[in-house]
């Protein structure tokens, strides 16, 4: 008699597996042989395997005939069952050197308390960089002006790609949030209230504001650059800035991105309202970057980066870098749906960071852990309610 | 989530039998348990294998890592490349998800094909499609010397030859391609797609790249 040989699916380790026999297998007189070693067992009366395997690899399982009456059991049918490592079990978690320069740690967190608003930030080192020893490539930064009316926001996310990015990323948080403290936000207050969101001295002010921020914050991490032997490109960063006033019209918002980390203001109807959409080619990882010179030489440009907006109310807004929105939102279409942010507003109030206008940062950076497919990117979010 | 398709295009023809298609056998099985234990192709990774011997068959549709079962390969007949291609590329637009506004398609897809002779069909019609087609890097094995250069230079820029088509080069390269899956899908979820052969990881001594 000739040994059949079948195929049963594929088991993942640690979770509930069961493959039928029926088809392979006239009747259930047969023992089966190397089952113990992987944590499953045979179910006679419903012809199949089942358990939750307990080990991964490639095990070999033979169906013998029962022995009896002084008959040698003979081999009836083998195969080769696989069994995945369980997914989650793979992603280690690597310090990387201590004597590093510019060490980030894996994580961070921050809470303003503004005059009425709260803003919450956090920043966590993705698995994939985790598992690799390598440091956390994103930044966050908050501020709240003393006179109660402006909050900034800003996030960055270092290049992959770039040795020192993390360096860039955080020298353009501090340096872009130590230029807006000497800008003169008071000023921009009355001469939006003199002469609107839209009027050319209104965009003036804040193209000298915010893309002067960014600018300066360019050659600062230039500076750095040039300081240390090496060149900017060194030290790519995207930059996401989000600038919010609590004016006697209404709640002024005001963005200028340069890169893949979105803006948006969800307002009291629920609508988002995206003040910088993120920048991508044909291809992942092709986006710009603050470091590169060639975007602050054409002003209107400059300017087209700059998106205001004027709301009545507003539920929260948002800085994120691209290993949130990657795995939230995706496309630039599915930043732009409300429905898309519904469910991203339900997500985080069903896991305690927002309830009503209230913010956990705790939570928020517990939150940061989601699991999501393919997506194991730094993750960086600043949330301001 | 964006998934990166693997197409694996093997020849199976009669010349393949006895060593070379034992190799490959046991090369596909390497690979495949190496893969298992890589989280970022374990989640990323889609493979499928195309044979071509008298004529070309999708062995296994494009599958994910954990889901994937070696198929039963016998080396028989002639060598039907133009077919293969033919079917790769009609197996690549029916597969691959394109990006469009509303989601993230699939990376492009990366292929392997490996053949020890020469094809014994026309091959234009299957090289136009397969041209036709949006590709990342395309690896073009020529094992052994009866196998083309020039016509496998037809297909892709990269070709790797080997001298012989001995189970230790066969093995040899299934082990680069099962590297070249994995260094692929770690780069892509730091959102970098590899454009050349010098992005994948280094040949083994076994590997000639042909310039």
């Amino acid at each position: 008699m000739s040994v059949m040989h079948f195929r049963l699916p594929n088991a993942v380790a640690g979770k509930h597996y069961e493959g039928l026999l029926h088809e392979f297998l006239p009747d259930n007189s047969f023992v089966v042989e190397g089952l113990d070693i992987m944590g499953l067992e045979f179910d006679a009366a419903q012809m199949r395997l089942h358990g939750v395997p307990t080990q991964s690899g490639e095990f070999r399982l033979r169906f013998f005939t029962s022995s009896g009456n002084g008959i040698d059991p003979e081999l009836l049918a083998e195969t080769l069952l696989i069994i995945n490592p369980d997914p989650k079990g793979m992603w280690t978690s690597i310090e990387p050197p201590a004597d590093s320069p510019f060490p980030s740690p894996a994580e961070r967190l921050g809470r303003l308390e503004t005059n009425g608003n709260t803003l919450v930030a956090a920043s966590k080192r993705g698995r994939s960089h985790a598992r690799e020893g390598k440091f956390r490539e994103d930044e966050f930064g908050i501020w709240h002006h003393p006179d109660g009316i402006w909050s900034l926001m800003l996030v960055s996310d270092g290049a992959g790609s770039a040795e020192m990015s993390r360096q860039g990323a955080a020298t353009a948080c501090m340096q872009a949030l130590a230029y807006i403290e000497g800008q003169d936000l008071q000023g921009l207050a009355e001469e939006i209230a003199r002469s609107g969101l839209d009027s050319i001295a209104t965009r003036g002010r804040l193209y000298h504001i915010l893309s002067g921020a960014a600018f300066f914050a360019h050659k600062e991490i230039r500076a750095a650059a040039v300081n240390a032997g090496g060149h900017s490109r060194d030290y790519a960063c995207t930059f996401a800035m989000l600038l919010h006033g609590g004016l006697p019209q209404g709640h002024f918002f005001a963005g200028f991105g340069i890169g893949d980390s979105p803006l948006a203001v969800v307002d009291g109807d629920g609508i988002p309202h995206i003040l910088h959409m993120p920048e991508e080619g044909d291809f992942s990882g092709q986006t710009n970057f603050l470091t590169q010179p060639e975007l602050f030489v054409d002003a209107s440009a400059l300017m087209a980066r700059i998106q205001a907006c004027l709301l009545p109310d507003f539920r929260a807004a948002f800085a994120m870098t691209d290993g949130i929105y990657d795995a939230w939102f995706e496309t630039r279409s599915g930043l732009g749906k409300q429905a898309s942010w519904a469910a991203f507003l339900d997500e985080l109030a069903s896991k305690g960071v927002m309830d009503g206008t209230a913010l956990n940062e705790g939570k928020l950076l517990e939150w940061l852990d989601f699991w999501s497919i393919g997506n194991h990117d730094d993750r960086t979010i600043v949330i301001l309610a | 989530m964006r998934r990166l398709p693997v197409y694996l295009v093997l020849d199976v023809s009669g010349s393949m039998l006895g060593e070379p298609i034992e190799a490959v056998r046991n090369g596909l099985s390497v690979l495949t348990s190496a893969l298992r234990q890589n989280p970022y192709a374990l989640e990323t990774a889609y493979l499928s294998v195309i044979t071509f011997g008298s004529e070309a068959t999708q062995e296994i549709p494009l599958t994910e890592m954990a889901a994937f079962q070696q198929p039963v390969l016998n080396a028989l007949g002639s060598t039907a490349m133009g077919a293969a291609l033919k079917l790769l590329a009609a197996r690549i637009r029916a597969e691959v998800i394109p990006t469009s506004a509303e989601r993230k398609g699939d990376w492009r897809p990366l292929v392997f094909i490996m053949t020890d002779g020469a094809p014994t069909d026309q091959i234009d019609e299957g090289l136009a499609d397969f041209r036709n087609c949006k590709t990342g890097i395309v690896v073009a094995c020529a094992a052994g010397p009866n196998a083309k250069l020039d016509i496998l230079q037809t297909i892709t820029e990269n070709v790797i030859r080997l001298d012989t088509a001995d189970a230790n080069a066969i093995s040899a390269f299934f082990k680069w391609v099962s590297a070249s899956i994995g260094m692929t899908s770690q780069r892509l979820d730091g959102g970098q797609e590899a454009k050349g052969l010098d992005e994948l990881p280094p040949p083994p001594p076994e590997l000639n790249i042909v310039i």
